[in-house]
């Protein structure tokens, strides 16, 4: 665990980095990332943020380097690591769903699926709760090349606006899970300063001013 | 370079080996503990490394632990859990005339884990069982023992205490699957997939103030007045019992952060009383954890309430203040030709308590 009195923070690159940060100066605590530093604290040292790719946030609040993290239920499922949720953010919500080319028949109940995924085990997880045989291609990212190319007639993917998959000519078959974002902390650093980020959560939810 | 490099390079998930100045900071943390532990007259006891797995499989997951085959086909199970094997042990041993019996242990245990899995760094752990003594008074030496302990370590401590009790109180109607499931989202935290567990069961209200009681965290203090206004009766006996706990050890450990926290009802399903976890400044997890465990010691034929903790020494270890003890004092090499007349230099300047090579 990393040695400091800050509250810190680790924040997702991407998507959601933008979103989280604008949701946290509109509560008075302001940070910015200097060119190209992956660091940056607020004025008054209360609170130190990280930039970490999204798929590697749980390992940092796993191991205590960052106290809290903010990440989605995709990538907190995804590592297999239990968290302490504090609160579910109201943005960056999106769906997870099997995709295929456009008029790809939804497949049947029982039927054997073979899939591409970055979500292995939420595919995996899912579709064994179902009973249904599942094969995973793992991919790491354009997902959406699978079924074009003819690697996989399916794919498991995040779908925020569709868009991608309308420019490929892919359409959502199953919705298979809403996903939310939520502030995680490490269960024992929750423990410890549990006065401390309940009520930083007042504070976002805007309990209080 | 050999063929198999990850054999040689690395050690199977679950172990560790470590030597020199860390193996020297190692035994020094053992013997502070054990000689405090001896001082409250405890005894030392050895289990065996492995043993039948049958007579634990209730209270086992089978992923988690490693097994192997004897000679004569017996399914065996290498030591997972310190309390499940010294509870058996001392159950063939046990007589009514040698009760109250205090024991102690420093040894390893052995987990499969995932790679990922930071429950690791519990391959050594020293801990404290009372057998025979029921209620306040086995509770209260245990956690004072407990803090005791703490205390003599250069790190900041925070005790969370609970109760099994209470969780089974309120939840004895629930089926046994439900039950885990619900002990697996308050022991989380996960207060949204309690609500959810328990929906079909119970109104919006009742949900509500099971909510409320599950998620305090607070000092002994603030919780004794929340359980004053608890019903039913034997709920509101058992809180008070614990704040009663909390507030006992607070008074006699005044630097220490003891704090009511009824998420903490204990992982192992042979806890039936108090259950407290052990968190510290910089450890990414729990550093120790106990409880009362009366009917664990029907399992293995015997009728005993018992109550104990185990401290996870390797994570303790690895912490800022311990580190800075590792750091080895240097020893002092002797020069000259006469052995003789080295050795009784040498054993002159150890007496002093200096630490003397000969060459």
């Amino acid at each position: 665990m990393l040695e400091t009195n800050e509250i810190t923070v680790a924040l997702p690159k991407g998507r959601l980095e933008k979103l989280v940060q604008k949701m946290f100066a509109e509560h008075g605590i302001r940070f910015e990332f200097e060119d190209r530093k992956l660091t940056a604290c607020t004025a008054d040292k209360k609170f130190r943020f990280f930039l970490v790719k999204n798929s590697d946030l749980p390992t940092y609040v796993r191991h205590g380097i960052a106290g809290i993290g903010i990440c989605g239920d995709d990538v907190i499922y995804e590592s297999g690591t239990t968290f302490t949720k504090v609160m579910k953010l109201d943005c960056g919500n999106t769906r997870m769903c099997l995709a295929g080319k456009v008029g790809t028949p939804k497949p049947k109940p029982g039927q054997k699926l073979k899939v591409a995924s970055k979500f292995t085990r939420f595919a995996a997880d899912y579709y064994n709760s179902i009973g249904t045989p599942i094969e995973i291609v793992k991919l790491n990212g354009s997902v959406e090349l699978a079924p074009v190319l003819g690697l996989t007639d399916y794919i498991v993917d995040l779908v925020e606006t569709g868009s991608t998959l309308t420019a490929n000519n892919l359409e959502i078959i199953d919705v298979l899970k809403e996903i939310s974002v939520y502030m995680i902390v490490n269960p024992s650093y929750y423990k410890m300063r549990y006065k401390e980020i309940d009520e930083l959560v007042s504070l976002l939810r805007g309990d209080r001013r | 370079m050999k063929k198999n490099n990850k054999a040689l390079l690395q050690n199977p998930r679950g172990t560790e080996s470590f030597c020199m100045e860390e193996a020297a900071l190692h035994r020094r943390v053992v013997n502070r503990l054990s000689d405090i532990l001896m001082l409250w007259g405890y005894l030392p006891v050895q289990t065996p490394i492995f043993d039948f797995y049958d007579i634990y499989s209730d209270y086992v997951k089978s992923e988690d632990v490693y097994r192997l085959t004897d000679r004569e086909g017996d399914l065996l199970l290498l030591r997972n859990d310190m309390t499940l094997f010294l509870a058996k042990q001392i159950a063939v041993l046990l007589e009514e005339k040698n009760l109250p019996l205090r024991v102690f242990y420093s040894d390893t245990i052995l987990r499969h884990e995932n790679k990922s899995d930071i429950s690791q760094n519990e391959f050594f752990q020293t801990g404290a069982e009372i057998f025979g003594v029921e209620g306040e008074k086995g509770d209260l030496e245990i956690l004072l023992l407990l803090e005791e302990l703490l205390s003599v370590l250069p790190i900041k401590t925070f005790l969370h205490l609970g109760s099994r009790k209470l969780f089974n109180l309120c939840f004895s109607d629930l089926q046994a699957d439900l039950r885990n499931l619900l002990s697996t989202a308050v022991r989380n935290r996960d207060f949204e997939g309690f609500d959810r567990i328990l929906q079909p069961y119970y109104t919006d209200e009742c949900r509500d103030r099971f909510r409320q009681l599950f998620s305090f965290i607070g000092t002994p203090d603030e919780f004794q007045n929340f359980a004053e206004g608890l019903n039913p009766q034997p709920v509101r006996d058992e809180a008070l019992y614990i704040a009663g706990l909390g507030r006992k050890t607070a008074a006699l450990f005044p630097e220490a952060a003891v704090r009511l926290d009824t998420s903490e009802i204990g992982e192992r399903n042979y806890y039936t009383g108090m259950v407290f976890r052990v968190y510290a400044e910089y450890a990414a997890t729990e550093i120790a954890g106990g409880g009362r465990y009366d009917t664990l010691m029907e399992h293995f034929g015997k009728t005993c309430p018992s109550v104990g903790f185990s401290l996870m020494q390797r994570k303790i270890e690895s912490l800022p203040g311990l580190r800075k003890e590792a750091v080895s004092r240097q020893a002092t090499a002797l020069s000259g030709s006469d052995i003789v007349e080295l050795y009784e230099k040498a054993k002159a300047m150890r007496a002093k308590g200096e630490i003397i090579r000969l060459c």
